[in-house]
């Protein structure tokens, strides 16, 4: 009966500026199933405009953490709890949310199968895709950690930057480095800080304290800094 | 649902009786003549006629007409259009959100799927942007937890994936396929 009554309808097609209309209104669960709809639909979904947009009309979600499950929960507002977006890739004994950027979340759990070393994991929940980083340089052998996740929309990329002092004493190093999601690697800059802050002796007495302390103010990092 | 009880004046007053809500719009007004591409006739009120961005400018640049024709428009989805700024003119005057947005739900609820999909097109050309947001939100909210199959079929797309192509697809998203309703 339905079917009839849309088959009806063929005469009169949308057209497709007017269905990029309706599909930013349209959950981003119907809209992946939708990319089989048919070429020209499977373009415009995957169009970065497309996604830039469609985010900009995302509510906002709450993430929380019922050890060892990270769960994924609507704001009050909508209709009830989303349990149906619980880390589903390979499951590590201990990880901790380091940041979250426009959705996509940075996690760090710790691998029995690595040695149990430490491995960065970028997730994006609303699509339900992972991605594990490449271990950065110096990784095991520092103590102090720094690490965040954030979006340049100059190269419309996801970055992941880390600070690491190379060694335990005030008189090591800081080394600059940052994942880019663009070309899936890593770079580095050691002279970052000399060359960034005003303070250099400052710089000596800084005690990174902890990774988490990420917090986004108008699209910029900030980092909470003891010294 | 309960339209007929709760809500008499939302159906009767817009179609017929020209309503004049008793106090301060009750003022006589300009009536303005749309032609719809099917040659049918419709007087409207000139502030009605003035929610529809593309008539306000026509007569902007040519104030003497006396008739808007309206190539693009056919009869049926225009009335329903009218229908629907007629009311969002009395919430204007008389603000209510509340009560705007049950009747711009009751308003969709009733249409049927090819209704919506013709007023859309009309919105858009008319530049009546409360409407196209109204229409493809309810339009949005019919497809989300439809099949694929079933969304070609509403909006009349042919299949231009091979079996290999699709099934690739598939298989990157095979969750966002569990919990489709049965077409």
């Amino acid at each position: 009966m339905e079917r009839k009554v849309a088959e009806e309808v063929k005469r009169d097609r949308i057209p497709e500026h007017l269905v990029t209309k309706i599909l930013l209104k349209t959950p981003i669960k119907s809209i992946l199933r939708f990319r089989c709809v048919s070429q020209s639909w499977n373009s415009l979904i995957t169009l970065p405009y497309f996604i830039k947009e469609h985010l900009a009309n995302a509510k906002p979600l709450i993430l929380r953490t019922e050890n060892p499950v990270v769960s994924l929960s609507l704001l009050p507002d909508s209709e009830g709890l989303d349990r149906s977006s619980q880390i589903e890739f390979h499951r590590p004994h201990s990880f901790e949310i380091v940041a979250s950027c426009n959705g996509v979340v940075l996690l760090r759990g710790r691998y029995r199968e690595f040695d149990g070393s430490w491995r960065l994991i970028l997730w994006n929940p609303s699509i339900k895709k992972t991605l594990y980083l490449p271990s950065p340089r110096s990784c095991a052998s520092t103590v102090t950690t720094l690490l965040g996740l954030g979006y340049d929309p100059k190269s419309d990329d996801y970055k992941v930057p880390r600070i690491v002092r190379l060694g335990n004493s005030a008189e090591h190093p800081f080394v600059f480095q940052f994942f880019s999601l663009n070309s899936g690697s890593w770079s580095e800059n050691v002279d970052f800080f000399s060359n960034s802050l005003e303070n250099k002796d400052a710089l000596r007495s800084i005690f990174i304290s902890y990774y988490d302390n990420q917090a986004m103010v108008n699209g910029v990092i900030h980092w909470l800094f003891k010294s | 649902m309960s339209s007929s009880t709760d809500s008499p004046t939302l159906t009767t007053e817009t179609t017929q009786l020209s309503p004049q809500p008793d106090t301060e719009t009750a003022k006589p007004t300009k009536k303005i003549t749309l032609k719809s591409s099917d040659n049918q006739i419709f007087e409207v009120e000139e502030s009605v006629a003035m929610e529809f961005a593309t008539v306000k400018s026509f007569f902007e640049d040519s104030p003497s007409t006396d008739t808007v024709p309206l190539p693009n428009v056919t009869a049926k989805p225009l009335s329903q259009v009218i229908e629907f700024c007629k009311e969002q003119i009395k919430f204007k005057a008389n603000p209510d959100e509340a009560q705007k947005k049950k009747y711009n739900a009751e308003f969709v609820t009733e249409k049927s799927d090819k209704d919506l999909v013709d007023m859309i097109p009309v919105a858009n050309y008319l530049e009546i942007k409360d409407l196209l947001d109204v229409l493809n939100q309810a339009v949005a909210d019919r497809i989300e937890n439809k099949s694929v199959e079933y969304v070609r079929s509403f909006f009349g797309i042919d299949n231009d994936f091979t079996a290999e192509e699709e099934a690739a697809l598939r298989r990157e998203h095979a969750w966002a396929y569990e919990g489709v309703d049965e077409d």
